[in-house]
């Protein structure tokens, strides 16, 4: 189509229009006319579909030009339920699908050696003979011992759906599915899940007044951060304090009224010191406590609860001074050391109460940096703002009213004592009872898995190569992703019964976002390797096989969807291309498989358990395309036609203010006969109990008893304050920490992305520094410096900053690529993992990203 | 300011005009012989140093090239789309334009870019 | 009457550099010649530091001196319409680069070459592949030539077009891209002539204002800001 300025026009009827808005012919289609080439743009056409370039999962509306991806849109019909934007991953991820520089056909390597100094020399091959390869290897495997296979999946569990894989590792028969939690916030959910019985939780943002914010960087790249950058601000700007306490000033610090900067892996400390505060000025939420906490539960000196013959745990009553199961008409305790048939014990907040008692402001201030009288301020203020004992009425209810929250992501989580940092949060929290509460921390399927408050069964031998809920991480429930490949160098070290042979990689590049991470790839060395991605990341490299992916613009899903509290809903992705005409994807590629294996039917059956299908379920006898999967998953769960989805892309519906803030605490711990929310862990004493019988039993050399029990404490405590290299590395003068930026991902494929390049200054990273540290160290901004840690080195260039502690070094993750595979635009800046210690969390298995000291040199 | 009043010392030296005048005037007059065409400065509009803009500015203006460039990249918090990028390949340092603005506004001796009227 | 104006809050700008992406993607950037920029820079000494962030882009002046540069120079190839948008026509632009030395905001991006996005590729890509008449004259780009953002001209063309006035701004076929992505709603886009407009309401209630006053170029761009004006 052809447009003259008197067609233009005339097709869009504009004559009549013009004159109606009063503008003057000349300007309408002004540069259309002038052209010497007519503008002749085509059919454009847009489809609503969802981001997966992060976790977020944001709503996208793609532009099409005769079917070239254009543009990529936010959907504005998402605002309300989720994103508002889309950040620049997701602004620019066409040019991840049209990069030249992805796999495309199937790839065998050649050179037997592997390393990370090899070159696999790779040679193209047909999809049949790399299905043929596989599936005659995964057959040999099922018939000797299908544990022998282990299924790996980062953002691979979000292209598909991990329902998948599982599905696949079941009807296989191996108990290996590991995704990447400990590389994320694992430990955080764990502390969630010892505390409350579930992870999940976001602060009540519409009506938070005092948000305190530890570590976490939702403004840059985070969990949630889509909801979380546009509610934080919407909120402060109806008068919410936003204070954030990090070693690094990040983007979140940046927006906060207030910038604490704490010294790294000391934020335990800080908490445990509010806690103190609150207790000695008795600013605490008794009722909270007494009724929905285990806070004046009666602990012997055995470190156990105190319990009935029924086993049901006792408190003090005060009134009849005898202890007594929480029943109507008793009056319980909080605080106090009673004796009971002769033998002594206290309260379980009276423990918190002692243990808290030498965390002196003034020692808060020795060790985290943070002043004294800040931290005695800002618990004075925390307690202030909660308004212990109101209420707040919303449609009709009269509901708890708490307007303050902490949260936090890594900052707390990926630590060697992640959960104990997090639950000190909670504590915090729970002292002033704001947890579920109107304005407070929104907690998530509350009580969802009752097996949380057990003691792990601290297995032994470990049934997984990951070691998760064994005997070594005795509260892995989310995997132990970087434990695979140290497993692997010595399996009968960790008491594993045989020896794995063979690996598959989803969409993930694991051993760059690890931690020491250098010996990931001696691991890697180890099995017959298959990687399935759409770039030739540095894990590739590692592979035997290689299958080229679809990206998230290419292929389907089905997405359970992102809850706020106020909203939440189901969403889809549609293709919208195929750039490289790759016929395969991860899905494809398991259905294949299972075909080829002979356990289809099998595999399909396993799909409906996990997917918990009761209406539409898949059928045995019949393959099904990843469309037609979507389709049914759809109907399934959203009850609506899939042409629904297909036209608007998700369905969202908002929470009824009863479910939002009745469902939780106050349906399953509210009162007598009802489970309470752990203040103090018992389960951590049962289980440290486990693990020691469990080493005695089998003899196991490679557990220091003394560490487990310090992780295993019922309450948060000093020593967690001071991981590892914080004790020993005495010789590495400053901290180094890790942080995220909007321009990468972990999976290694945001690199080759031209537009996340070229956003100035975002094709590498940089080793930040103070400036007066840097003067100290006559380091100057641009110069290249090196990091030395006792595991490693990372060289890169300096960049000054008033933003950083002055005993703080820090650096950036997912740059300083070095596999043959990426262009060399693609390998610019530091990889900082190689330089980091890897102490993981010992509850949680989660990678200490944070903890590690280092000296700092011009190189 | 320092920048300026070097800017119109060396202008004062070049331009004989200059010296009999006020400066205003003098400036006045040469934009006036620019424009006439009585003073040769080229005809080809560019950037590039052998062009007109520059031969203006340094030749009939008699500038030196720090009068316009400052020796230093932008100060960090400088709100230009490209303050980050100088030192560039060929510019020998970025230009502050409000040293442009005493000849270049409304009534003033060069071409009025600036919407600001001379006093 | 319209006029279109844009407001860049920088007290709720969290620094992304989506509109930045955005920008890029939507109008077939060259890596020579961004249209939109982010100028991030610290504020004080530690502890007590500041970090501010602001983009930059067309600033579309009433009274633009790269057009009185232009005009001066013979070219005429930079227009002023009456809505208030500034734009280069590429066809008459002699890349004399006068409107780059005169522009106080540093806008107009001279491009010397115009090169594919991914450095060593072989072929175009499809996106990159779009023939000439397939795309918006403002999209056209050319090697020595000046270019600059166009308040996504070819969005808003359009809905003038159809007499769809009121799209612009709130339907994303019709709003600026960079405008449109921001995850955090500091950059908004509409008709400062009408009262109710959110455009109006938010430079009232936030006071926000044109930077650099000084050169009398009368921005159509408003700024909410953290840090100063420099």
């Amino acid at each position: 189509m052809s447009i003259s300025r008197r067609d233009f026009l005339k097709q869009t009827g504009t004559l009549a229009g013009v004159a109606a808005v009063g503008v003057s012919l000349p300007t309408i289609a002004q540069a259309a006319e002038k052209a010497s080439v007519p503008y002749t743009p085509g059919v454009e056409k847009y489809v609503k579909s969802q981001c997966v370039h992060c976790v977020n999962f944001c709503g996208i509306e793609v532009k099409l030009q005769d079917d070239v991806i254009r543009a990529i849109y936010p959907d504005r019909a998402r605002a309300e339920f989720y994103n508002r934007g889309i950040c620049p991953k997701g602004v620019a991820g066409l040019f991840n699908t049209y990069n030249p520089y992805r796999l495309k056909k199937p790839m065998k390597r050649t050179n037997p050696l592997k390393g990370m100094d090899q070159d696999p020399k790779w040679v193209e091959i047909g999809w049949e003979e790399a299905f043929a390869t596989i599936t005659e290897r995964l057959a040999k495997i099922k018939a000797d011992n299908p544990a022998k296979f282990i299924w790996h999946h980062g953002h691979g569990k979000y292209l598909i759906g991990d329902q998948f894989p599982k599905a696949f590792a079941a009807a296989f028969g191996t108990p290996n599915v590991v995704h990447r939690t400990t590389t994320c916030e694992s430990s955080r959910h764990v502390a969630d899940e010892l505390t409350w019985g579930y992870h999940g939780i976001l602060p009540d943002l519409e009506y938070t007044n005092l948000y305190l914010n530890f570590g976490a960087n939702a403004f840059e790249g985070e969990q949630w951060s889509r909801w979380l950058d546009h509610a934080t601000l919407d909120a402060k700007e109806r008068g919410m304090k936003l204070v954030t306490v990090e070693p690094r000033l990040s983007q979140t610090g940046a927006k906060s009224d207030e910038w604490i900067p704490i010294r790294p892996a000391k934020d335990v400390l800080m908490l445990l010191g509010m806690a103190k505060v609150l207790l000695d000025e008795g600013t605490i939420d008794k009722e909270f406590l007494a009724n929905y906490t285990n806070a004046p539960q009666l602990v012997g000196a055995d470190g156990k609860f105190l319990r009935d013959k029924d086993g049901k745990p006792l408190v003090w009553d005060s009134a009849s001074n005898a202890a007594k199961v929480l029943a109507e008409g008793v009056t319980p305790a909080l605080l106090g050391r009673f004796e009971v048939e002769g033998k002594p014990c206290a309260t379980s907040l009276q423990l918190l109460a002692d243990s808290v008692a030498k965390v002196t402001p003034e020692l808060v201030e020795e060790v985290s940096g943070v002043p004294a009288a800040r931290v005695v301020a800002l618990a004075r203020e925390f307690a202030r703002e909660a308004r212990i004992g109101s209420t707040i009425e919303i449609d009709g209810q009269k509901l708890r009213y708490r307007p303050v929250a902490i949260y936090s992501f890594r900052g707390l989580a990926a630590k060697e004592f992640g959960v104990q940092n997090w639950r000190a949060a909670l504590i915090v929290q729970m002292l002033v009872g704001c947890l579920d509460a109107v304005g407070g921390l929104h907690l998530h399927g509350v009580f969802k898995k009752p097996d949380f408050f057990e003691p792990s069964k601290c297995e032994y031998p470990p049934k997984r190569v990951d070691l998760a809920k064994s005997v070594y991480f005795p509260h892995g429930h989310h995997d132990v992703c970087q434990q695979v490949a140290l497993t692997l160098l010595d399996p009968k070290a960790f008491g594993l019964g045989y020896e794995p042979e063979m690996q598959m990689f989803y969409a993930t590049n694991r051993p760059m976002s690890t931690s020491d991470a250098t010996k990931q790839f001696e691991g890697y060395k180890k099995t017959f390797n298959v990687v399935i991605d759409i770039v030739d990341t540095e894990l590739a490299q590692m592979a035997d096989i290689v299958l080229p992916d679809l990206t998230y613009l290419e292929s389907w899903h089905y997405f359970p969807g992102r809850w706020t509290p106020s909203h939440k809903h189901y969403a889809i992705r549609q293709p919208v291309a195929n750039a490289y005409n790759i016929p395969h994807e991860g899905y494809s590629i398991l259905w294949e498989l299972a075909n080829r294996l002979g356990l289809r039917d099998k595999y399909i059956e396993e799909l409906n358990k996990v997917w918990k299908l009761k209406e539409k379920k898949f059928e045995a006898g019949r393959d099904y395309s990843a469309k037609e999967a979507v389709a049914l998953l759809w109907e399934e769960n959203a009850h609506k036609p899939f042409d629904y989805a297909l036209e608007h892309g998700f369905l969202g519906k908002k929470v009824e203010t009863k479910d939002r803030y009745l469902k939780g605490v106050e349906e399953q711990f509210k009162g007598a006969g009802k489970p309470k929310m752990n203040l103090y862990a018992e389960q951590l004493v049962t289980g440290y109990e486990k693990v020691k019988e469990t080493v005695a039993k089998h003899g196991i050399k490679n557990l220091d008893l003394e560490q487990y029990r310090i992780a295993m404490s019922p309450l948060p405590l000093p020593e967690h304050a001071q991981p590892v290299p914080h004790r020993e590395a005495k010789d590495y003068p400053l901290y180094l920490v890790t942080h995220k930026t909007m321009y990468r991902n972990q999976c290694g494929n945001t690199g080759q992305n031209p537009i996340l390049n070229a956003l100035g200054g975002t094709d590498e990273n940089r080793i930040v520094l103070n400036t007066a540290t840097a003067q100290q160290l006559n380091i100057k901004d641009g110069d290249t410096v090196m990091i030395e840690t006792r595991v490693g080195k990372a060289k890169g260039k300096a960049k000054l900053s008033q933003g950083v502690r002055p005993d703080v070094v820090t650096v950036s993750y997912s740059y300083g690529h070095f596999s043959t595979g990426y262009p060399a635009y693609a390998r610019k800046g530091t990889w900082i993992n190689q330089a980091l210690e890897l102490h993981p969390d010992r509850l949680s298995g989660m990678n200490s990203f944070n903890d590690t000291k280092c000296k700092l040199t011009k190189a | 300011m320092k920048r300026l009043i070097t800017l119109l010392a060396i202008a004062a030296l070049a331009v004989p005009a200059l010296a009999t005048g006020p400066f205003n005037a003098a400036l006045d007059e040469t934009a006036e012989q620019i424009r006439s065409g009585a003073l040769d400065v080229g005809k080809k509009y560019s950037m590039d140093f052998s062009d007109r803009f520059h031969t203006i500015h340094t030749k009939a203006l008699g500038m030196g090239c720090v009068a316009c460039h400052a020796t230093q990249s932008y100060s960090p918090d400088h709100l230009y789309l490209r303050a980050a990028e100088f030192p560039q390949r060929g510019h020998p340092g970025p230009v502050p334009r409000a040293d442009c603005i005493g000849c270049h506004q409304q009534q003033g001796s060069a071409t009025p870019w600036y919407g600001m009227v001379r006093k | 009457m319209t006029k279109f104006v844009r407001v860049i809050d920088t007290m709720r700008c969290m620094g992304c550099r989506s509109c930045v992406a955005a920008c890029a993607v939507e109008n077939n950037f060259t890596p020579e010649a961004p249209w939109n920029v982010m100028v991030e820079y610290e504020t004080g000494a530690y502890p007590n530091t500041g970090r501010v962030f602001a983009t930059l882009n067309c600033m579309h002046c009433e009274n633009p001196p790269c057009k009185t540069a232009c005009d001066a120079a013979g070219f005429k190839a930079i227009s002023k319409n009456e809505f208030g948008v500034v734009l280069i026509d590429y066809e008459k632009c002699s890349g004399c680069r006068y409107c780059v030395a005169t522009c106080p905001y540093g806008v107009p991006q001279h491009n010397e070459r115009v090169a594919g996005l991914y450095p060593g590729a072989k072929e175009a890509t499809p996106y990159e592949a779009i023939a000439t008449e397939k795309r918006h004259p403002t999209h056209r780009k050319l090697p020595n030539v000046v270019e600059k953002c166009t308040f996504c001209w070819h969005k808003l063309e359009p809905a003038i077009a159809a007499g769809n006035l009121q799209a612009i701004g709130k339907d994303p076929r019709h709003t600026p891209t960079c405008d449109l992505v921001c995850p955090v709603g500091a950059r908004i886009f509409g008709d400062l002539d009408d009262p109710n407009s959110e455009v109006s309401r938010v430079i009232a209630r936030k006071k926000a204002a044109p930077i650099k006053r000084e050169f009398g170029t009368k921005p159509q761009v408003y700024y909410v800001l953290e840090g100063g004006d420099n």
